[in-house]
Protein backbone atom coordinates (compact mmCIF):
# COMPACT_ATOMS: atom_id res chain seq x y z
CA UNK A 1 0.00 0.00 0.00
CA UNK A 2 3.03 2.85 0.80
CA UNK A 3 4.49 1.91 -2.46
CA UNK A 4 1.13 2.43 -4.53
CA UNK A 5 0.91 6.48 -2.21
CA UNK A 6 5.10 6.58 -3.00
CA UNK A 7 3.79 5.92 -6.64
CA UNK A 8 1.29 8.45 -6.62
CA UNK A 9 3.36 11.06 -4.90
CA UNK A 10 6.11 10.85 -7.37
CA UNK A 11 4.02 11.06 -10.22
CA UNK A 12 1.94 14.05 -9.02
CA UNK A 13 4.97 15.91 -8.20
CA UNK A 14 6.67 15.26 -11.88
CA UNK A 15 3.57 16.18 -13.61
CA UNK A 16 3.43 19.87 -11.14
CA UNK A 17 7.21 20.19 -11.86
CA UNK A 18 6.18 19.98 -16.33
CA UNK A 19 2.60 22.24 -15.12
CA UNK A 20 4.43 25.08 -13.04
CA UNK A 21 6.53 25.81 -16.38
CA UNK A 22 4.74 24.73 -19.39
CA UNK A 23 1.53 26.55 -18.41
CA UNK A 24 3.51 30.38 -18.77
CA UNK A 25 5.62 29.16 -21.46
CA UNK A 26 2.48 29.12 -23.26
CA UNK A 27 1.55 32.63 -22.37
CA UNK A 28 4.43 33.33 -23.37
CA UNK A 29 4.42 31.93 -26.57
CA UNK A 30 0.81 33.74 -27.32
CA UNK A 31 2.58 37.32 -26.16
CA UNK A 32 5.03 37.21 -28.65
CA UNK A 33 2.28 36.00 -31.50
CA UNK A 34 0.33 38.97 -30.55
CA UNK A 35 3.30 41.75 -30.25
CA UNK A 36 3.99 40.47 -33.68
CA UNK A 37 7.58 40.25 -32.03
CA UNK A 38 8.41 37.34 -34.40
CA UNK A 39 8.61 39.74 -37.09
CA UNK A 40 11.29 41.80 -35.36
CA UNK A 41 13.22 39.11 -34.92
CA UNK A 42 13.44 38.03 -38.92
CA UNK A 43 15.12 41.36 -39.73
CA UNK A 44 17.70 40.13 -36.86
CA UNK A 45 17.91 36.26 -38.51
CA UNK A 46 19.13 37.32 -41.93
CA UNK A 47 22.79 36.76 -41.46
CA UNK A 48 21.51 33.34 -40.07
CA UNK A 49 19.53 32.62 -43.94
CA UNK A 50 22.44 34.01 -45.80
CA UNK A 51 24.93 31.49 -44.05
CA UNK A 52 22.87 28.29 -44.36
CA UNK A 53 22.24 29.86 -48.55
CA UNK A 54 18.46 29.84 -47.68
CA UNK A 55 16.06 32.07 -49.41
CA UNK A 56 15.13 35.39 -47.99
CA UNK A 57 11.61 34.55 -47.33
CA UNK A 58 11.86 30.90 -45.78
CA UNK A 59 14.21 31.96 -42.62
CA UNK A 60 10.99 32.98 -40.54
CA UNK A 61 9.65 28.69 -41.01
CA UNK A 62 12.82 27.98 -39.28
CA UNK A 63 13.08 30.53 -36.43
CA UNK A 64 9.05 29.34 -35.73
CA UNK A 65 9.93 25.68 -35.63
CA UNK A 66 12.87 26.25 -33.70
CA UNK A 67 11.03 27.62 -30.90
CA UNK A 68 7.29 26.84 -31.50
CA UNK A 69 8.14 23.07 -33.13
CA UNK A 70 7.86 21.03 -35.88
CA UNK A 71 4.28 20.95 -36.39
CA UNK A 72 4.17 25.11 -36.31
CA UNK A 73 7.46 25.01 -38.42
CA UNK A 74 5.82 22.83 -41.00
CA UNK A 75 2.51 24.89 -40.66
CA UNK A 76 4.50 28.38 -41.27
CA UNK A 77 6.33 26.51 -44.52
CA UNK A 78 3.15 25.59 -46.01
CA UNK A 79 1.66 29.09 -46.03
CA UNK A 80 5.06 30.75 -47.07
CA UNK A 81 4.63 28.21 -50.13
CA UNK A 82 1.17 29.44 -50.31
CA UNK A 83 2.71 33.43 -50.00
CA UNK A 84 5.44 33.25 -51.67
CA UNK A 85 7.52 31.01 -54.25
CA UNK A 86 9.57 28.83 -51.42
CA UNK A 87 12.30 26.75 -53.46
CA UNK A 88 12.75 23.30 -52.66
CA UNK A 89 16.43 23.41 -51.52
CA UNK A 90 15.28 25.96 -48.94
CA UNK A 91 12.71 23.96 -47.74
CA UNK A 92 14.90 20.92 -47.55
CA UNK A 93 17.75 22.50 -45.63
CA UNK A 94 15.12 23.91 -42.85
CA UNK A 95 13.87 20.29 -42.49
CA UNK A 96 17.21 19.24 -41.78
CA UNK A 97 18.37 21.68 -39.49
CA UNK A 98 14.74 21.58 -37.82
CA UNK A 99 14.54 17.53 -37.22
CA UNK A 100 17.19 17.52 -34.55
CA UNK A 101 16.58 21.01 -33.67
CA UNK A 102 12.62 22.37 -32.82
CA UNK A 103 10.64 23.12 -30.13
CA UNK A 104 13.76 24.14 -28.23
CA UNK A 105 11.34 25.62 -25.43
CA UNK A 106 9.07 23.13 -24.76
CA UNK A 107 11.82 20.41 -25.16
CA UNK A 108 14.00 22.42 -22.32
CA UNK A 109 11.17 22.70 -19.99
CA UNK A 110 10.26 18.81 -19.87
CA UNK A 111 14.02 17.63 -20.04
CA UNK A 112 14.76 20.12 -17.12
CA UNK A 113 11.89 18.99 -15.45
CA UNK A 114 13.15 15.54 -15.71
CA UNK A 115 16.13 16.51 -14.38
CA UNK A 116 18.73 16.95 -17.12
CA UNK A 117 21.74 19.70 -17.64
CA UNK A 118 20.44 21.94 -20.22
CA UNK A 119 23.65 23.24 -21.63
CA UNK A 120 25.18 20.74 -23.05
CA UNK A 121 21.90 19.55 -24.08
CA UNK A 122 21.42 22.46 -26.62
CA UNK A 123 24.95 23.01 -26.98
CA UNK A 124 24.49 19.19 -28.74
CA UNK A 125 21.27 19.85 -30.54
CA UNK A 126 22.38 23.42 -32.46
CA UNK A 127 26.05 21.53 -33.00
CA UNK A 128 24.46 19.13 -34.84
CA UNK A 129 21.61 20.70 -36.32
CA UNK A 130 24.68 23.35 -37.63
CA UNK A 131 26.79 21.08 -38.61
CA UNK A 132 24.16 18.60 -40.76
CA UNK A 133 22.31 21.76 -42.36
CA UNK A 134 26.10 23.71 -43.64
CA UNK A 135 27.04 20.50 -44.78
CA UNK A 136 23.72 19.97 -46.91
CA UNK A 137 24.19 23.29 -47.71
CA UNK A 138 27.83 23.28 -49.44
CA UNK A 139 26.53 19.76 -51.04
CA UNK A 140 23.26 20.60 -52.54
CA UNK A 141 23.60 22.92 -55.16
CA UNK A 142 21.11 26.08 -55.96
CA UNK A 143 19.14 25.93 -59.04
CA UNK A 144 17.01 29.13 -59.77
CA UNK A 145 14.74 27.42 -61.95
CA UNK A 146 13.91 25.10 -59.14
CA UNK A 147 10.70 26.97 -57.85
CA UNK A 148 6.97 25.62 -56.33
CA UNK A 149 5.74 22.76 -58.59
CA UNK A 150 8.52 20.64 -57.31
CA UNK A 151 7.29 20.54 -54.09
CA UNK A 152 5.65 17.00 -52.84
CA UNK A 153 7.08 14.60 -55.55
CA UNK A 154 10.25 13.11 -54.36
CA UNK A 155 10.62 11.23 -50.80
CA UNK B 1 -1.87 43.67 -29.47
CA UNK B 2 -1.27 42.14 -26.00
CA UNK B 3 -5.15 41.90 -24.45
CA UNK B 4 -6.77 39.96 -21.68
CA UNK B 5 -7.26 37.38 -24.14
CA UNK B 6 -3.97 36.73 -25.04
CA UNK B 7 -3.00 35.56 -21.35
CA UNK B 8 -6.32 33.74 -21.19
CA UNK B 9 -5.77 31.81 -24.67
CA UNK B 10 -1.89 31.10 -23.13
CA UNK B 11 -3.46 29.97 -19.91
CA UNK B 12 -5.72 27.20 -21.83
CA UNK B 13 -3.50 26.30 -24.00
CA UNK B 14 -1.21 25.74 -21.35
CA UNK B 15 -3.84 23.16 -19.48
CA UNK B 16 -5.26 21.65 -22.61
CA UNK B 17 -1.29 20.39 -23.49
CA UNK B 18 -1.01 19.53 -19.84
CA UNK B 19 -3.93 17.17 -20.38
CA UNK B 20 -2.35 15.76 -23.57
CA UNK B 21 0.38 15.03 -22.02
CA UNK B 22 -0.84 13.23 -19.08
CA UNK B 23 -2.44 11.35 -21.31
CA UNK B 24 0.67 9.79 -22.27
CA UNK B 25 2.74 10.49 -19.19
CA UNK B 26 0.93 8.59 -16.87
CA UNK B 27 0.25 5.37 -18.31
CA UNK B 28 3.59 5.01 -19.24
CA UNK B 29 4.49 5.81 -15.35
CA UNK B 30 2.32 2.99 -14.30
CA UNK B 31 3.07 0.50 -17.30
CA UNK B 32 6.84 0.78 -16.62
CA UNK B 33 6.48 0.60 -12.59
CA UNK B 34 4.89 -2.44 -13.39
CA UNK B 35 7.13 -3.95 -15.70
CA UNK B 36 9.77 -2.77 -13.14
CA UNK B 37 8.10 -4.64 -10.19
CA UNK B 38 7.20 -7.53 -12.42
CA UNK B 39 11.10 -8.43 -13.03
CA UNK B 40 9.92 -8.19 -17.10
CA UNK B 41 12.01 -4.79 -16.98
CA UNK B 42 14.91 -6.60 -15.58
CA UNK B 43 14.92 -9.59 -18.64
CA UNK B 44 15.04 -6.57 -21.08
CA UNK B 45 17.44 -4.68 -19.33
CA UNK B 46 20.11 -7.30 -19.56
CA UNK B 47 19.94 -7.99 -22.93
CA UNK B 48 20.39 -4.26 -23.71
CA UNK B 49 23.07 -4.21 -21.15
CA UNK B 50 25.86 -4.53 -23.50
CA UNK B 51 24.52 -1.65 -25.81
CA UNK B 52 23.61 0.82 -23.19
CA UNK B 53 27.00 0.49 -21.34
CA UNK B 54 28.85 2.30 -24.30
CA UNK B 55 26.64 5.27 -23.69
CA UNK B 56 27.20 4.99 -19.73
CA UNK B 57 23.59 3.81 -19.32
CA UNK B 58 21.83 1.02 -17.04
CA UNK B 59 20.05 -1.87 -19.34
CA UNK B 60 16.92 -0.08 -18.29
CA UNK B 61 17.46 2.70 -20.16
CA UNK B 62 17.17 1.38 -23.28
CA UNK B 63 13.44 1.41 -22.75
CA UNK B 64 13.20 5.02 -22.59
CA UNK B 65 14.74 5.19 -26.04
CA UNK B 66 12.63 2.97 -27.05
CA UNK B 67 9.45 4.57 -26.17
CA UNK B 68 10.87 8.26 -27.29
CA UNK B 69 12.21 7.27 -30.71
CA UNK B 70 9.04 5.80 -31.10
CA UNK B 71 5.97 7.46 -29.30
CA UNK B 72 7.68 10.79 -28.53
CA UNK B 73 9.19 12.90 -25.51
CA UNK B 74 6.70 12.44 -23.47
CA UNK B 75 6.02 8.55 -23.39
CA UNK B 76 10.15 8.38 -23.10
CA UNK B 77 10.23 11.04 -20.80
CA UNK B 78 7.49 9.07 -18.57
CA UNK B 79 9.44 5.88 -18.31
CA UNK B 80 13.14 7.78 -17.42
CA UNK B 81 10.75 8.94 -14.29
CA UNK B 82 10.24 5.57 -13.51
CA UNK B 83 13.59 4.39 -13.39
CA UNK B 84 16.75 5.16 -10.89
CA UNK B 85 19.43 7.55 -12.91
CA UNK B 86 21.83 9.74 -12.05
CA UNK B 87 21.83 13.03 -13.32
CA UNK B 88 24.32 12.64 -15.94
CA UNK B 89 23.08 9.64 -17.20
CA UNK B 90 19.40 11.78 -17.19
CA UNK B 91 21.60 14.27 -18.99
CA UNK B 92 22.58 11.55 -21.40
CA UNK B 93 19.04 10.42 -22.48
CA UNK B 94 17.95 14.01 -22.50
CA UNK B 95 20.06 14.77 -25.17
CA UNK B 96 19.85 11.49 -27.40
CA UNK B 97 15.74 12.02 -27.23
CA UNK B 98 15.99 15.41 -27.56
CA UNK B 99 17.52 15.11 -31.35
CA UNK B 100 15.71 11.94 -32.14
CA UNK B 101 12.17 11.47 -30.77
CA UNK B 102 8.30 10.55 -32.11
CA UNK B 103 10.06 9.70 -35.54
CA UNK B 104 6.89 8.05 -37.15
CA UNK B 105 4.54 11.27 -36.67
CA UNK B 106 7.15 13.81 -37.28
CA UNK B 107 8.10 11.52 -40.39
CA UNK B 108 4.74 12.11 -41.64
CA UNK B 109 5.34 15.91 -41.10
CA UNK B 110 8.32 15.99 -43.13
CA UNK B 111 7.13 14.13 -46.14
CA UNK B 112 4.18 16.41 -46.04
CA UNK B 113 6.60 18.71 -47.30
CA UNK B 114 8.23 16.70 -50.08
CA UNK B 115 11.52 15.84 -47.79
CA UNK B 116 13.38 12.70 -47.85
CA UNK B 117 12.34 10.84 -44.59
CA UNK B 118 14.95 8.50 -45.16
CA UNK B 119 17.47 11.69 -44.40
CA UNK B 120 15.81 13.35 -41.60
CA UNK B 121 15.66 9.97 -39.98
CA UNK B 122 18.97 9.02 -40.76
CA UNK B 123 20.66 12.02 -39.55
CA UNK B 124 18.46 12.52 -36.23
CA UNK B 125 19.16 8.75 -35.27
CA UNK B 126 22.64 8.72 -36.02
CA UNK B 127 23.84 11.78 -34.31
CA UNK B 128 21.33 11.29 -31.30
CA UNK B 129 23.33 8.16 -30.61
CA UNK B 130 26.91 9.88 -31.75
CA UNK B 131 25.92 12.90 -29.29
CA UNK B 132 24.77 10.79 -26.28
CA UNK B 133 28.33 9.01 -27.00
CA UNK B 134 30.26 12.38 -26.78
CA UNK B 135 28.04 13.17 -23.93
CA UNK B 136 29.02 10.61 -21.94
CA UNK B 137 32.64 10.10 -22.73
CA UNK B 138 32.91 13.76 -21.43
CA UNK B 139 30.78 13.98 -18.55
CA UNK B 140 30.58 10.85 -17.63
Amino acid sequence: MNGILEILIDLMSFLWSIARLLVPIMVLIEIFKDTKLIDKISDYFSPVSKFFTLSKTSGISLLLGLFFGLTIGAGAILQSVKDYKVDKRSIFLIIMFLSPCHAILEDAIIMGAAGANLIPLLIARFLVATFVTFAFSRLVKEKPEDGIEAIGGRD
Amino acid sequence: MVTADTIKRGFKNGINTLIELSKILIPVYIGVKILSISGLLNILAKFFEPVMSLLGLPGEASLVLILGYFLGNYAGLGALAAIDLTPVQITTVAIMLSIAHNLITESALVKKLGVSVGASIAVRVSFSILMGFLHYRIYG
